[in-house]
């Protein structure tokens, strides 16, 4: 059984183009534009791996990274950040909401690949 | 309590002769009446204890009698049985045999005895025999055989019972003491009961010739008692009293009513067995004493209700077992002592009176003159000068009554010439004591109507002795309570008093007469207040101080409005020395009363300078501004906003707005000018300025929009860069080897990869570069920063201040980085000033600092601006977090700053309070050494 991939960007290029490069590996990729929106789809359905975008409208990454693992079924859930932002404070505060990785845009799509069938185990 | 020495004359002789006569008569009555007394008791008593003994005498003398008289008898039958030898043999061949009796009189056996032969008679065998010696004699006689077991056995005799049979065969029991006699061979004598009568008989053994007691012989005698009885029974003791015989059993062998009773039980009215008590005395006392017994009796069978006193005399006639009694009521034997007795008292009653009023009458006479002086002295004391006495004879009474009148003549005299002289003084004194209490009144009512002070005399000790109402009201104690009872010191602290202060209060007083003071006074509540005090000092006539008048005044509410008006004074004075603003007053001339820290400042005159001279010196335009003014206040009350030319010190002309408004006195009288001078100069200075740098404003704001819209676009492409490598990496992935676009895909990744080289660049420019560092003097940035910000601050209507140290260490900065560092900084601070409408100002100071052990070099930009809220001061730091409109901020001024100053070791710090503005604080550390490399 394909693995389930939730993404999280407010950037819809980013949501097709992690699509486009997910699918035909084998994964079933499901996106979201709405963080509020992504977190009531977390409240029932199960995923094998998030990837989330920190600077988001509504609800920044860290604070939706946060809420994900106070739920019950999501708490082993691995999570990814994929952001634009860089900086070393960025990547602790990424790590401490929850996130297993804190990766920075752009980054070369066979890294982001062989990151995630890593993450997948 | 009657004392002796106030009793009359006459009194006193009344008792003492009542007394002289009284007290002998009454104590020889008694003694003798005592004596008497005792003497006749002893006579009555004598009198019944003589009845006894002659009864005992009696008694003896028969019994005598009797004795001698059974003698007799015994030594007849003696003779007439036995013969003068006495030789009797027993023959037993003759037995005699009898029937024995018991003491019921029942034959119970038969006994057999020996006979007796006496000479060849035998003696107990022929009845006459016995009968002519019983004839003979004149009483019973009886002979008696001696049994083996001690009893004597009757077996001769002439007594008969009342049927005519002897009383042969009837024993003696061995126990009694006649048989225990005779068997010892000794006789007896004694009464004995012999068929129900007693006798008086004599036993005597009778021996065989071996001298054996073979048996017994007795002659008796009827008791002879009977005739000394009768006569006994006779005698009688005063009215009731009597004489009676009872033997030690309490039988009552003579009694005038209860012969024959037994009355060893008989009780007095107490309870007491008086008969067992004299049975016991008598037979206990020595052989013819008389004992005395006394007791309560009553009999009432004779209708007696109480009981009376009994004497009983009583002796023992030991011969015939009799106790021999004389009794009778004692009132009737001292029935004469009490007659007596009766009639001395009698006596000593009639004669009391009698003395009594012999006594009086004397006294009367005696007394009589001595009556008539005391009666005329008292009149006299009364006021009746006139009194004088007649004078009878001669004796010491008649010279008293003489002497008497003289004096009276002499005083009735003397009294005229002072009633006179009294009459005359008090005329004067009435005359005098009326002005006085006027005066007094007068005095009085001030005292009483000073309410507001406390009015005291005082003696010299300190002792109050006047305490008007004002001190009632002041120090809270009432007239009542202090007057003479307590000292004024009450009223003065511990402290004062153990400092002396009253001494030295009396003191200064003594010496000038007055003394005034302020000090601390204790009401009786124990509070304090301030106190005026006046002390002066009350003279006697001889001019020395009698005492002290002291005056006290409450200064509370005066000190209060003291120190309200000093207050009021020095917040004044504090505001206007506080002013930037120049403050003048004048007087209604125009002369300057009082000028402020503020006009002297910008004046360039002190104070002294100018206070008196008049205000239009000051004025550009003179007197004629002078009077402009004046001419506004006299007709709208102030003038406001006025603007004017003042003249420097140093001729230099200031530009003012005066603001004015006339000063008036407590009652409303114009007394003078005030005015508020406000410098204008430094504002218009300002304005200029402004003007003149705003092209450098332009110049610089662009520069830093161009900073802002790099870091934007860099960061706001990397977005879609990604999204176009991620999609060119899957479709390069999905051609063919040999598909001719593959080339064309080349060429875009080409493209891609130069924009993101572009995008790191950007932010490379954004971020800056590692610093290069050099010893910096900080002012130096700050100036620069300045330089380029200077227009743009004048543009946007914000006062600069600028505080810069000099001397400051040198820091190790890179001076291009700091410089960015202090434009973001006032970029900042003029954006937050532009929201705000109030007061715009920015301080810009360097300073140095102690910190942590270590020296720091400070920058502080501080601005006025509306402050920001503590939710978003923890997010200023962020990248990219911006509170201001898109296309204004991209979010990297404050964080770029931090991450510089972080660079160079040093700290940034922002405190901020909405309202009141926020203030930047960059720390460098003070002659740091330059960092080390880090590796990149």
């Amino acid at each position: 059984m394909s693995k389930k991939i939730l993404i999280v960007d407010d950037d819809e290029l980013i949501l097709i183009a992690l699509g486009e490069l997910l699918r035909p590996q084998g994964y079933e990729v499901h996106t979201s534009a709405r963080p509020a929106q992504a977190l009531e789809r977390l409240e029932k359905e199960r995923f094998d791996l998030l990837v989330l975008d920190v600077i988001m409208p509504e609800m920044d990454g860290f604070e939706l990274c946060r809420r994900i693992r106070e739920k019950e079924i999501q708490k082993e859930t691995p999570i990814i950040f994929l952001t634009a932002k860089s900086r070393d404070e960025d990547r602790e505060r990424g790590l401490e909401a929850g996130a297993n990785l804190f990766l920075s845009k752009p980054i070369s799509p066979d890294r982001l690949l062989a990151l995630i069938s890593q993450a997948l185990g | 309590m009657v004392r002796i020495r106030d009793l009359s004359i006459r009194t006193k002789l009344v008792s003492l002769t009542l007394l002289l006569v009284l007290v002998p008569l009454l104590a020889v009555s008694f003694l003798s009446l005592n004596r008497f007394d005792s003497a006749l008791r002893k006579a009555a008593e004598q009198d019944l204890e003589h009845l006894v003994t002659n009864i005992y005498a009696m008694c003896s003398l028969q019994e005598e009698t009797v004795q001698m008289e059974l003698g007799r008898k015994m030594a007849l039958a003696r003779m007439l049985l036995l013969g003068d030898s006495p030789r009797i043999q027993e023959d037993p061949d003759r037995p005699l045999k009898l029937p024995i009796q018991d003491a019921d009189g029942h034959t119970r056996r038969y006994l057999e005895v020996p006979s007796w032969k006496l000479d060849g008679t035998w003696v107990n065998l022929d009845p006459d025999f016995i009968d002519r010696v019983g004839e003979l004699t004149g009483g019973i006689c009886t002979i008696f055989h001696a049994l083996e077991n001690g009893e004597l056995l009757r077996i001769a005799t002439n007594l008969r019972d009342r049927q005519g049979i002897r009383a042969v065969g009837t024993l003696i029991p061995g126990e009694n003491l006649v048989s225990r006699r005779i068997l010892k061979g000794q006789p007896f004598t004694g009464r004995t009961m012999v068929l129900e009568e007693w006798y008086i008989t004599v036993y005597e053994p009778v021996l065989d010739e071996k001298g054996r007691v073979l048996g017994a012989l007795s002659v008796g005698v009827r008791e002879p008692a009977v005739s000394l009885k009768t006569q006994v029974k006779h005698i009688r003791v005063g009215q009731t009293g009597y004489v009676y015989i009872m033997d030690s059993q309490g039988v009552l062998k003579v009694h005038p009513a209860k012969e024959g009773e037994n009355i060893i039980d008989a009780r007095d009215t107490e309870g007491f067995q008086y008969i067992r008590a004299m049975v016991e005395a008598a037979t206990r006392a020595p052989e013819g004493k008389v004992e005395t017994i006394r007791y309560p009796w009553m009999n009432p069978e004779l209708g007696e209700k109480t009981p009376r006193q009994k004497i009983t005399k009583y002796t023992y006639f030991r011969p015939w077992d009799w106790i021999i009694a004389a009794g009778t009521y004692e009132e009737e034997i001292y029935q004469a002592l009490y007659e007596t007795e009766r009639f001395t008292v009698a006596v000593i009653l009639v004669s009391l009176p009698l003395v009594f009023m012999f006594t009086v009458g004397v006294s009367r006479v005696l007394t009589r003159r001595i009556g008539e002086l005391t009666q005329a002295t008292a009149r006299m004391l009364d006021g009746d000068l006139s009194q004088r006495v007649e004078v009878h004879g001669r004796d010491e009474v008649g010279i008293l009554g003489l002497s008497f009148n003289r004096m009276a003549s002499q005083i009735q005299e003397y009294t005229t010439g002072l009633q006179r002289m009294v009459e005359e003084r008090t005329r004067e004194l009435a005359d005098s004591r009326e002005r006085f209490r006027e005066l007094s009144t007068f005095l009085n009512s001030i005292l009483e109507s000073a309410t507001q002070y406390a009015i005291m005399a005082l003696d010299f000790k300190g002792q109050i002795m006047e305490f008007n109402r004002g001190a009632e009201r002041l120090f809270g104690w009432s007239k009542q309570e202090v007057l003479g009872k307590e000292n004024i010191g009450m009223t003065i602290p511990a402290e004062q008093r153990e400092k002396g202060i009253q001494k030295q209060i009396a003191s200064r007083t003594r010496a000038e007469g007055l003394c005034e003071l302020e000090m601390e006074r204790i009401r009786k509540d124990g509070s304090r207040f301030p106190a005026h005090s006046v002390v002066t000092a009350m003279l006697d006539p001889e001019g020395r101080v009698s005492g002290f008048v002291e005056i006290v005044r409450d200064l509370t509410r005066r000190r209060l409005l003291e120190r309200q008006l000093r207050e009021t004074k020095e917040f004044l004075e504090n505001v206007m020395a506080s002013s930037v603003d120049g403050i003048v007053t004048t007087d209604l001339k125009g002369h300057i009363t009082f000028l402020n820290r503020g006009m002297e400042e910008m004046l360039g005159y002190s104070r002294e300078e100018l206070l008196g001279t008049h205000i239009s010196k000051l004025y550009v335009r003179g007197i004629q501004e002078a009077r402009e003014i004046m001419d506004a206040l006299r007709s709208r009350q102030r003038v406001e906003n006025y603007e004017m030319q003042i003249l420097r010190k140093d001729q230099e002309v200031l530009s003012i707005i005066n603001s004015a408004s006339l000063l008036r006195d407590g009652e409303g009288n114009i007394i003078g000018t005030v005015g508020v001078f406000k410098d204008l100069t430094q504002q218009k200075r300002l304005e200029a300025k402004l003007k003149e740098t705003q092209a450098h404003l332009v110049e610089a704001s662009k520069l830093r929009a161009l900073g802002e819209l790099v870091a934007g676009v860099a960061h706001e492409l990397n977005n879609p860069l990604m999204a176009s490598q991620t999609i060119l990496h899957v479709m390069e992935k999905e051609l063919h080897q040999d598909c001719p676009n593959k080339d064309r895909l080349e060429v875009i990744r080409r493209c891609n990869e130069r924009i993101a080289r572009i995008v790191d660049h950007l932010r490379e420019f954004s971020r800056q570069a590692r610093p290069e560092l050099r010893p910096l003097d900080i002012n130096l940035p700050v100036e620069n920063a300045l330089l380029i910000t200077g227009q743009q601050l004048l543009d946007h209507q914000i006062h600069l201040e600028k505080r810069l140290a000099r001397g400051l260490p040198p820091v190790m900065a890179d001076p291009n980085q700091m410089e960015q560092v202090l434009l973001n900084l006032i970029s900042n601070a003029r954006d937050a000033l532009d929201e705000t409408e109030g007061y715009k100002e920015l301080l810009i100071q360097t300073t140095q600092e102690e910190r942590g052990g270590s020296s720091w070099v400070v920058v502080t930009v501080k601005d006025t601006g509306p402050g920001i809220p503590p939710q978003i001061l923890e997010k200023v730091m962020e990248p990219f977090f911006t509170t201001k409109p898109v296309g204004r901020g991209t979010g990297l001024g404050l964080s770029l700053c931090f991450k510089i100053v972080e660079d160079h070791r040093g700290v940034l710090e922002i405190r901020s309070q909405v309202g009141i503005g926020t203030e930047v604080r960059v720390l460098l550390p003070a002659n740091a050494d330059p960092p080390k490399e880090e590796p990149s």
